[in-house]
């Protein structure tokens, strides 16, 4: 830190190089400095431990507990958490996640690439392309839900009113075992991408062209431009779209629960985690049960991302 | 240095202002009574504003906020908001979920009210009065009856040239003509064989010669022959194409199909009268339900219940009685909505859709059975949805499912015998 000379401070002190002196200079700004970042993060420190540190205590604690939402909650130790592992329906939930994410995950992914360098060209109207496909992000989910499900219907719903035009089979897209998880796959890419593209957008543009120059001057063509400038150079976004699509995948909820509904026997080819939390915690109101439910999706998705920190060392390149 | 000072107490007043801004609304502001209603059937909006029109002439000072919800979330959204402390005060309350709430204290024991005030109850459909007892106490004001007709779409039966179901139609006569109406090449069904209960199987089970739940309520009925031919019948139909198969009433909404002219027959409480007339006019014609070995309709009703907590009991009292008051009745009456439970204003109903023979539900409450329930209603049925799903899916025999739903049901009716 450098002071200007005619600083109060400066003149203060006879010789600037004394330790004592200089320990003064430091430590007051320092401090000031200090109150003046904990001043602004204030109101947001303050709305995060309200809102997500002392409700995810609270969880943790209601998970060794059988409340009912309604009567006093009372321990009852580690049961919840071995009910949990011999419960089929929850460890089916985990599966049918892991599934959606190892679906979702990758197609949006390689999806929002491909978008994002279509979107980084000069082209005109580049704008109005880059809003249309951030369009899916904004909309509500409830929305999206709504039109999908009618979009779906396999008697009214338009994708299969195309299909019987050109003489296609008609699936029954949710309501059918087999297509269900796959079909809110699909409408999960089609929200998740324009949010990927841009992120990836800004990854790409942070890229000097001075790389692609030389490599068009050595010879390089398009395809080998793209393999070894652009993705390598582009892994510090990847890494950080992979690892939040993770932990945004393994929370899945909104979109089964409108699609699905909430009766049907169906449900069991997607049930998520967080479908069987809602599930357990407010409809049969085994709050103390589904507080544990949660507290494992917690632990699972802790560990995942662990592990992504861990690796990226070997794949992604920070310049 | 005031600079800084300044810029610190701008934080600390945002600050604070956020924070009254999100805890202080409890909806008492200006010092006036809020009464919060909650039910879940949007048909009846104008019925109730104008009950609350005539409740406001008394009681000026009151402001009375009503929120519909959805029926698949009402229950859950209720308990959750009770347990919140944020209940509404006054809501609707229905057969299978009244001995849990009664029980459990949630909702208040209106006896001492209705002493204090020297309601009468008998003018209260007798059935309707038992069904909201608890304890010889009455926990529910009566509101309103629903009996199971059998809807049909005129015009389709026209055009089929099928002479319009009445009073003589037995389930065979169901058949025949379900295949005549059944138009595969335009989509239409010519009858909807329901996988739901109320307006579904329960009927047909008691049509066949069985039961639900025993007299005594240490029974289940579910794992005998004649139940098991009600929903034989029903494959059979949907096996042969004439009614929706159960996938198909999952996906979309079979009032909706019969409302859009996808299917001819559609069995439905009387509660649907107003919207279906809305959808087709003219064409909606409504008949008994058809007999097997006998006739049966269920009938059930709902009734106004009143938060044990709620602030403001005096008033919540005087709005049931409006409510569940003769002119609330009549202007329900009027509405079409359905039977309403005081004695003597059914007239009302009857002229509400002067194309629509309403009679047919009055005349069934002849043959009518009540909707079954015992004290723990919610858990057994909850098993039997789930058991008839996978039946009705074909995941599973009905047999098997019935067996399973007996069992688990004899069981918890024995538990109940317990306490």
């Amino acid at each position: 830190m450098v002071l200007p000379v005619n600083t109060p401070l400066a003149v203060k002190s006879k010789d600037p190089n004394l330790p004592a002196a200089r320990k003064r200079k430091t430590s007051k700004l320092a401090i000031q400095e200090a109150v003046w970042g904990y001043v602004f993060i204030l109101p947001v420190a303050l709305g995060l431990a309200l809102f997500y540190m002392v409700p995810s205590a609270a969880s943790l604690i209601l998970s060794f507990t059988n409340w009912d939402g309604m009567s006093a909650p009372a321990f009852n130790g580690i049961d919840n958490f071995t009910q949990l592992m011999q419960d089929e329906k929850f460890t089916h939930s985990l599966l049918n996640t892991l599934l959606y994410t190892v679906a979702t995950v990758p197609l949006s992914i390689v999806f929002a690439t491909l978008l994002a360098v279509l979107l980084n060209q000069h082209i005109k109207g580049m704008v109005v392309y880059r809003t249309f496909y951030f369009i899916p992000v904004i909309t509500m989910p409830i929305a999206v839900g709504m039109v999908w499900k009618w979009l779906y219907n396999s008697e009214f719903g338009l994708i299969n009113y195309v299909l019987g035009a050109m003489h296609l089979p008609q699936p029954n897209w949710l309501f059918d075992e087999k297509f269900a998880l796959m079909s809110i796959v699909i409408v999960s890419v089609w929200t998740s991408v324009g949010y990927n593209a841009v992120i990836l957008l800004s990854g790409l543009q942070g890229i000097p062209s001075s790389y692609y120059e030389a490599a068009s001057l050595d010879g390089a063509g398009t395809v080998y431009r793209f393999f070894r400038i652009t993705l390598p150079l582009l892994t510090p976004s990847l890494f950080f779209v992979l690892v939040m699509s993770f932990i945004n995948s393994f929370q899945v909820f909104d979109l089964v629960f409108i699609m699905m509904g909430q009766q049907t026997s169906l449900l069991d080819s997607t049930r998520t985690v967080v479908y069987s939390i809602w599930e357990d915690g407010f409809k049969y109101f085994n709050m103390g049960y589904a507080s544990a439910e949660a507290f494992i999706l917690f632990i699972v998705i802790l560990i995942i991302t662990a592990f992504q920190m861990y690796f990226q060392k070997r794949w992604v390149h920070y310049q | 240095m005031a600079r800084k000072m300044s810029i610190i107490l701008v934080f600390l007043f945002l600050f604070t202002a956020v924070m009254t801004g999100c805890g202080g609304s409890s909806g008492e502001a200006g010092g006036k009574k809020v009464i919060n209603v909650a039910l879940w059937d949007e048909n009846v909006k104008d019925t109730v504003n104008k009950s609350i029109e005539l409740y406001k002439k008394n009681h000026p000072d009151v402001e009375v906020k009503v929120t519909y919800t959805p029926w698949a979330d009402y229950w859950t959204k209720l308990k959750t908001s009770l347990a919140g402390n944020s209940g509404p005060d006054v809501f609707w309350m229905n057969g299978p979920n009244f001995y849990a709430y009664a029980s459990k204290g949630w909702i208040k024991d209106l006896q001492p009210l209705i002493d204090e005030s020297k309601l009468d109850t008998s003018v209260y459909t007798d059935a309707l009065v038992n069904l909201y007892t608890y304890n010889d106490h009455l926990y529910g004001l009566p509101y309103f009856l629903d009996a199971v007709g059998l809807y049909y779409n005129k015009e389709l039966f026209d055009k089929a040239g099928v002479s319009y179901p009445d009073g003589s139609w037995t389930w065979d006569t169901i058949e025949q003509n379900a295949a005549k109406l059944t138009d595969k090449q335009n989509g239409v069904y010519g009858y909807t064989a329901l996988i739901d209960s109320q307006s579904g199987y329960y009927d047909l089970i008691h049509q066949a010669g069985g039961y639900i739940i025993s007299e005594d309520k240490t029974k289940s009925g579910f794992d005998s022959p004649e139940a098991l031919s009600a929903f034989q019948w029903e494959k059979k139909l949907m096996d042969q194409g004439y009614s929706p198969n159960a996938q198909q009433q999952l996906e979309t909404k079979p009032l909706q199909l019969f409302g859009s002219g996808k299917a001819a027959m559609f069995p439905a409480i009387s509660v649907s009268a107003p919207e279906l007339y809305k959808l087709l006019g003219d064409k909606l014609g409504v008949a008994p339900l058809p007999a097997g070995k006998q006739k049966a309709t269920i009938v059930h009703g709902l009734s106004w219940a009143m938060n044990e907590k709620t602030k403001h009991q005096q008033e919540a009292w005087d709005l049931i009685q409006v409510l569940s008051g003769k002119e609330g009745e009549q202007y329900l009456a009027e509405s079409g909505f359905s039977i309403p439970a005081y004695k003597g204003t059914e007239e009302g109903w009857l002229k509400s859709i002067p194309s629509l023979d309403l009679k047919v539900f009055v005349d069934s409450l002849d043959f009518a059975v009540p909707y079954p329930v015992s004290e723990r209603t919610a858990e057994w049925q909850d098993v039997e949805t789930k058991e008839l799903q996978d039946a009705y899916l074909g995941k599973k025999s009905f047999e098997e499912a019935l067996k399973t739903i007996a069992d688990k049901m004899n069981e918890i009716l024995a538990e109940e015998k317990k306490d």
